[in-house]
């Protein structure tokens, strides 16, 4: 057996085993909505439990709202965050694709809300496995999209969702895959912070005289949509200041790993990206100069560290949009050259030994413009 | 140095709990742990894979387990072929580390629609495999219990010492 750890790391804050879906729950309860609302789906289905669990046992002081279908739990904290409440909803897959008008509701509308989506396979054919098909729907929608690598990043993300989401008047969300993250257990550190109140930008309460979202002709849309567009892509350093404020000073859009001396980059985000720092690691002791940039962030896009980066790059996806990748396609526009590989949808199990295997493959320039794995 | 643990058992046997019980009493030494459940549809019965990594840093990788150095297996019936360095068997067979879980679970009433729930004793017996204290795997079956808690302690203590390789 191995020695015992008794570095600063055991001893500081409260270390817990919790699955991805737990520790979003453990960050909620810390930034205590004032409503939840949402429809059981696998895999997303222990979040809603947990929270239902620590409002019944009365840890958690919100407003549970049982409702009937995804479409009506959004609707429930879009109603709820226009009173000036905290909210949250959680869901997945088909969950998001029956939401999916009020998606774009909420955004236009610029209602602060954190939803939690633990990414999982779009039908047909059936599948309640891991990729990244239902996080791409909601790619350009006018959302904040965090991708968390581990359950730690799950209660981080989960945590500075609410405070960014206020701060930005912008609708946020915490991926991250499904079983892969969602189920498996592993050492979460529960930091011990407290969260401000909501921040108002407007509150429509009974006796407001407030009109939202009338029929709009001329230029309304049009600028509502816009200033949407262009506060989502400038909103980098509000995210990065509060992100900073609670994890620390090394917080970013982006984790750039071993890319300094690079000549081979590989792009991930999600759960796999672990796995590819251990094939980083272990092929720099081969002596390859090849390196990591995690995308933290899907929206706004890291762009910064995206055209900083150089050499050979590889752009994993889980998901398959026309021709490329989820990401692949559009990172193609900062690094044309960019290679891109469309890896094991619906739960396809890959192992360590295989994507060692792909980053092999694209070392010795034996990867295409586009490639499907397997 | 990573270990990787591969645990086959039936589904309502208890091999999930086992690898989450193993997991915090990993995470009670202080080391970094994870505890992995089958991907999917997990039925009373049927084969279940569950998978247990701890290190002595923080674990990255969330991929399956290829070459688990250690498999545990809830059922003689359930054996299949492994490379794996240590083998630990609910049942007797040559070259296995082997323990009666079944006879411990009935003895401490561990018994449910006639299954007997062997996550304690399978738990205590893979530990002391580990090299897990059994002070950490006790305060890891107290926590993971809400019912019969003195009951798993018991059994994983009894796991724990009776397991023989």
């Amino acid at each position: 057996m191995q020695e015992r750890l008794q570095d600063e790391s055991y001893k500081s804050g409260k270390r817990v085993l919790l699955n991805g879906n737990q520790a979003v729950a453990e960050a909620v309860k810390i930034a205590e909505p004032d409503v939840i609302a949402a429809y059981p789906i696998t895999p997303q289905t222990p979040v809603v439990e947990k929270l239902a669990e620590f409002v019944a046992e009365g840890v958690l002081n919100s407003e549970f709202v049982n409702v009937e279908s995804e479409y009506s739990a959004l609707s429930v904290v879009y109603g709820a965050a226009l009173t000036g409440a905290r909210v949250f909803t959680a869901t997945s897959s088909h969950g998001l694709a029956y939401m999916y008008e009020m998606c774009w509701w909420v955004a236009g509308s610029r209602v602060p809300l954190v939803m939690a989506l633990p990414t999982r396979s779009i039908g047909a054919p059936w599948n309640i496995h891991s990729d990244h098909s239902d996080v791409m729907i909601l790619k350009d929608v006018g959302w904040i999209i965090s991708m968390a690598e581990n359950a730690q990043e799950c209660f981080d993300l989960t945590l500075i969702g609410f405070p960014i989401s206020e701060e930005l008047n912008i609708p946020y969300s915490v991926s991250y895959d499904a079983f892969m993250v969602s189920h498996t257990a592993e050492v979460v550190e529960v930091r011990d912070v407290e969260l401000p109140k909501r921040k108002q930008a407007y509150k429509i309460l009974p006796n407001s005289e407030f009109a939202l979202n009338a029929v709009t002709v001329n230029d309304a849309r049009h600028k509502a949509r816009k200033t949407l567009m262009k506060d989502l892509e400038n909103s980098r350093r509000k995210i990065e200041k509060i992100g900073r404020c609670f994890l620390g000073e090394d917080f970013s859009l982006a984790e750039k790993y071993r890319v300094e001396d690079a000549d081979y980059v590989i792009v991930t985000y999600g759960g796999w990206s672990g796995d590819f720092k251990d094939v980083v690691d272990e092929m720099r002791d081969e002596g390859v100069k090849i390196g990591l940039l995690k995308l933290r962030f899907l929206r706004p896009l890291p762009e910064e560290e995206l055209k900083e980066i150089s050499g050979d790059v590889l752009v994993v996806d889980r998901s398959a949009l026309y021709k490329f990748g989820g990401m692949g396609g559009e990172i193609k526009r900062i690094i044309p050259e960019a290679k891109n590989v469309i890896a094991a949808l619906g739960g396809y199990e890959i192992g360590y030994s295989e994507i060692k295997a792909l980053v092999r493959r694209f070392v010795s320039g034996k990867i295409g413009e586009v490639e499907w794995y397997p | 140095m990573m270990i990787e643990v591969k645990i086959v058992s039936r589904g309502g046997q208890g091999g999930v709990t086992t690898a989450r019980i193993l997991a915090k009493a990993a995470m009670e030494e202080g080391l970094y742990s994870q505890a992995i459940p089958q991907f999917g549809a997990e039925r009373r019965g049927a084969k279940v894979y569950s998978y247990l990594r701890i290190d002595e840093k923080p674990i990255r990788r969330h991929t399956k387990v290829e070459k688990p150095k250690i498999v545990a297996y809830f059922d003689e019936k359930l054996v299949e072929e492994d490379y794996a360095e240590i083998k630990i068997l609910n049942g007797f067979a040559e070259g296995f580390c082997c323990l009666n879980a079944n006879k411990i679970a009935e003895e401490l009433g561990l018994v449910s629609s006639g299954w007997y729930l062997i996550s304690s004793p399978m738990s205590g017996a893979i530990a002391k495999v580990l090299g897990i204290s059994l002070s950490s795997l006790k305060y890891a079956v107290m926590s993971e219990f809400s019912s019969k808690v003195n009951e798993n302690v018991l059994a994983a203590k009894r796991g724990y010492e009776v397991v023989k390789c």
